[in-house]
């Protein structure tokens, strides 16, 4: 890794691309501020500026390597004198670090002025009465970001939407594999002459664990899963060629 | 500078798979040495593979067999220290949104040998210079223009062109030719791939061609011109295996075998189609 490289691609990454940043940080924040004043006012926020904030953080490391998507432009990207490695580092901490903190900095502006403009209406409001964050939401949405990311170099059109599409399709795979294992398991073990029914109802499936070791393991998943989607990522555009 | 062993290419994934096929397709064991300074003229029909083995050189595509090494480095691996190194400029462009100057800022740090003044001033040969319009809003000759004045800055030791004349105006392949003869010394390795060879015929030092997956022959000029002679009408001499001969309204052109070691001047378009003609002939004679 070379730090002058690192500071080469942020730099071509923002003479670039500021314009279209400050576009979206603008058209977030007024999403916000219309989402929040056509609300219940008095504080009660809608869910709107929130799922439009995570779906930009999700198709944003689309538009980080739209580069690879078409032939000409991956010659351009593939070219640029820095090594994959880098190339990985930047985009990540692009997605992770600026584009996150663009979208919180939109939101707080959104709601910012929204506020304001009830203060100014009158309406007295209480500024705490924000979004609640929680820790294995923010985890998740980190986890959801790795994915979309090694999504954007693994598929060349409408990356979010294949990252979605096959990410949907191997949960529903994975879940019908596992109903089916419990099926096949409840089968065999049921008793003679009892109702298969009955019995694999009457199981307790749950795992005397307390919640504290649960989240913990959660945590843990997402965590083993951000970091190898990324290293995925990084063994994909190794292997990409033009 | 650039080395190519063995290479085995082939875009066919059945063939190249297929562990028992020793043929590939497009390349098979296609070994390639390119010393810097020289501009090597990378001659080829259609669909011959030249712009194939430039992105093999640059990693941009990974050889099925063999190894390409740029500057020490294995070319697939695309280390940085290499790529500073290089400029590939393709025939079909790319160019980001930005005006020439902002152009500028975004990627000449990437390049440590990058001269501004040089930039400046190519872009000024070009008649380029100044321009406040965004890149991609230009027309395709105009693009070619401001990257070859680009890529001629990076002062990388190797600079590899597809079709870099495609799409430029009369002058501007005149200015072309001047700027490349201006900035090419004896630590840069020049490789143009081409098929307006008359553009070019004046730059090239060494010919370079490429027929069915082969190597046909790789000579410099002054070599070309030593073992064959360019003549019409018979005009020079009578003796020496006629290898082509092409009918126009000034005489009959010939390339024959240069047997009494006379001067003439090299033809890249009938050597072109003297190679094509004779293949084995010719290869033989460069052996």
């Amino acid at each position: 890794m070379n730090i002058k490289n690192i500071k080469n691609l942020f730099n071509a990454y923002f003479i670039e691309n500021w314009k279209t940043d400050l576009f979206q940080f603008g058209i977030l924040a007024a999403i916000v501020l219309f989402g929040t004043l056509t609300s219940n006012s008095g504080g009660t926020y809608s869910n709107i500026p929130v799922a439009i904030s995570s779906i930009m953080l999700m198709i944003y490391p689309d538009r980080l390597f739209r580069n690879l998507h078409s032939s000409s432009p991956k010659i351009h990207y593939l070219s640029i004198p820095a090594s994959n490695g880098e190339k990985v580092l930047v985009n990540m901490l692009l997605a992770n670090i600026y584009m996150v903190a663009v979208v919180v900095l939109a939101c707080v502006v959104g709601y910012g002025l929204a506020h304001l403009y009830w203060i100014m209406r009158g309406f007295d409001v209480a500024f705490h009465h924000g979004p609640h964050i929680y820790p294995s939401g923010v985890l998740f949405i980190y986890t959801m970001l790795s994915v979309f990311f090694f999504g954007s170099i693994y598929f060349r059109k409408r990356t979010p939407l294949s990252t979605f599409g096959v990410g949907l399709l191997i949960g529903v795979i994975f879940s019908v594999l596992f109903s089916l294992v419990l099926f096949v398991n409840g089968m065999m073990l049921v008793p003679k002459g009892a109702a298969f029914h009955d019995y694999v109802w009457s199981l307790d499936y749950s795992v005397d664990i307390s919640e504290r070791v649960e989240e913990t393991l959660l945590y843990v998943l997402m965590g083993v899963m951000i970091v190898y989607f990324y290293a995925l990522s990084f063994l994909r555009l190794r292997e990409t060629e033009a | 500078m650039i080395q190519l062993e063995n290479i085995g290419f082939g875009y066919d994934k059945k063939k190249v798979k297929n562990p028992s096929n020793k043929s590939f397709g497009l390349f098979n064991d296609l070994s390639l040495t390119l010393e810097p300074g020289h501009i090597y003229g990378l001659l080829g029909k259609n669909g011959a593979g030249k712009t194939t083995l430039l992105k093999i050189m640059t990693g941009l595509l990974f050889p099925n067999a063999g190894k390409a090494t740029i500057l020490s480095e294995n070319a697939s691996l695309r280390k940085a220290e290499a790529l500073q190194n290089l400029y590939f400029l393709q025939e079909e462009m790319y160019v980001p949104h930005l005006t020439i100057s902002n152009f500028e800022k975004a990627y000449a740090p990437f390049y440590p040998e990058f001269s501004h003044e040089q930039f400046e001033y190519f872009l000024n040969e070009f008649e380029m210079a100044g321009m406040p319009n965004y890149m991609d809003k230009l027309s395709h000759g105009q693009k070619k223009k401001a990257l070859i004045a680009f890529a001629l800055a990076t002062n990388t030791q190797i600079l590899i062109m597809d079709e870099p004349t495609n799409g430029l105006d009369i002058p501007s392949k005149s200015v072309f030719r001047r700027v490349m003869a201006s900035s090419v010394d004896d630590r840069r390795l020049v490789i143009i791939s081409t098929h307006q060879v008359r553009d070019l015929h004046s730059l090239i030092d060494v010919v370079t061609i490429l027929d069915a997956g082969h190597i046909l022959l790789n000579a410099s000029t002054f070599d070309i011109t030593q073992k064959l002679l360019f003549d019409v009408d018979d005009s020079r001499t009578t003796e020496g295996a006629v290898f082509y001969t092409e009918e126009t309204p000034r005489g009959n052109y010939q390339v024959k075998e240069n047997v009494n070691g006379l001067d003439s001047n090299l033809d890249l378009e009938l050597l072109f189609n003297a190679a094509m003609m004779k293949k084995n002939e010719i290869a033989n004679l460069f052996k």
